[in-house]
């Protein structure tokens, strides 16, 4: 009896996580060059977001639609636009003190910001982006 | 010795496992298959600058892309892949251009003096501005060329508008072509179409 749970927990838990692998992970690092500086490290399945959105107060959803209306329909064909592109970069910029680099990684976009203040990464999966678009549009009146 | 049930519950997960571990590892194939297919033309910009500490700009970003995006755009002038020009300066810009169009090749405007050249031709199908500086040692020079296939599209719009979309359009029809190439001493400005996603 206890092998059938196993097994059957077992099976469980490897599709949930091909299932978390195929959606991707949203990483997020901040790190603050100064004494007593942040340092925020998140690595966030991409499936868990959408889930995430449904405990955020319907209000607050609705305000950020209401700001992000005119941006939302760009969002989503640029990022079915990069999905379809071969991994890349996009976007480059060094100066005497900064870098930054943009770039378009397996179904991902990558941004990496490196400063005397501070070094940023955010990658998040393209597909997040159009379906938290699409979650928001849903929400708020169209433009 | 497994039962009959047990060996059809085994078959069951060794199924389930496959299939997971096979829709793993489709956007891995689906992103090599893009990565073997580049059907787009790519709009490079690179900036060098050798006077700062390695100062640079690289921009890479295909036709195709900023055609579908920029429809979605609509910001002050800007909307649905058009923008409205207005007179700018007392200057017609769209009236200006479909002078430019419409006149036979040969050379608009060239002025030689003592600190620089500048020279605007209508040649082969493109519209070219060659500007050369020399002016307190500066060998600054600068090249354009438009396609005026790209200048027809822009055109194609309504009376205030030109079509930024067409125009796009039009300039991901032409083959590799360096449109702006901008050269100092300090620095170096190109901008130029290719079928390749690097700059490099």
């Amino acid at each position: 009896m206890l092998g059938k749970v196993m097994l059957g927990l077992a099976g469980t838990t490897a599709l949930a996580g091909a299932f978390l692998v195929q959606q991707g992970t949203v990483r997020v690092s901040v790190d603050e060059h100064r004494a007593n500086g942040r340092h925020v490290h998140l690595l966030v399945p991409a499936a868990l977001v959408p889930m995430g959105m449904r405990f955020v107060p319907v209000e607050n959803l609705l305000d950020a639609a209401t700001q992000a209306r005119l941006f939302l329909p760009t969002i989503r064909v640029a990022s079915a636009e990069l999905a379809r592109l071969p991994d890349c970069d996009l976007v480059e910029v060094q100066d005497v003190n900064k870098y930054v680099k943009i770039t378009k990684r397996g179904g991902s976009l990558v941004i990496d910001v490196q400063s005397p203040e501070e070094t940023v990464h955010v990658s998040f999966p393209l597909r997040l982006a159009d379906r938290i678009a699409a979650q928001l549009e849903s929400l708020g009146p169209s433009a | 010795m497994i039962s009959p049930l047990e060996q059809r519950r085994m078959f069951a997960l060794v199924t389930a496992l496959l299939l997971a571990s096979t829709a793993a590892q489709v956007p891995i194939a689906a992103g090599r298959a893009a990565q073997g297919t580049q059907p787009d033309r790519w709009l490079h910009v690179r900036v060098d600058n050798q006077e700062a500490k390695g100062e640079l700009v690289r921009i890479n970003l295909p036709l195709s892309f900023a055609e579908k995006v920029l429809p979605t755009i609509k910001h002050d002038k800007l909307r649905n892949g058009k923008i409205t020009v207005d007179q700018a300066n007392g200057v017609d810009l769209r009236a200006l251009l479909e002078a430019v169009r419409t006149t036979k090749d040969g050379e608009f405007i060239t002025v030689q003096g003592t600190t620089g050249d500048v020279r605007v031709a209508k040649q082969g199908g493109y519209l070219l501005v060659h500007a050369r500086e020399n002016k307190d040692g500066s060998k600054k020079r600068v090249e354009v060329r438009v396609p005026l296939t790209v200048v027809d599209a822009l055109l194609s719009a309504g009376n205030n508008e030109l079509d930024l979309v067409a125009g796009l359009r039009a300039l991901g029809s032409q083959g590799d072509t360096e449109l702006v190439t901008v050269k100092d001493e300090k620095s170096t400005v190109r901008i130029w179409l290719d079928s390749r996603s690097t700059s490099d």
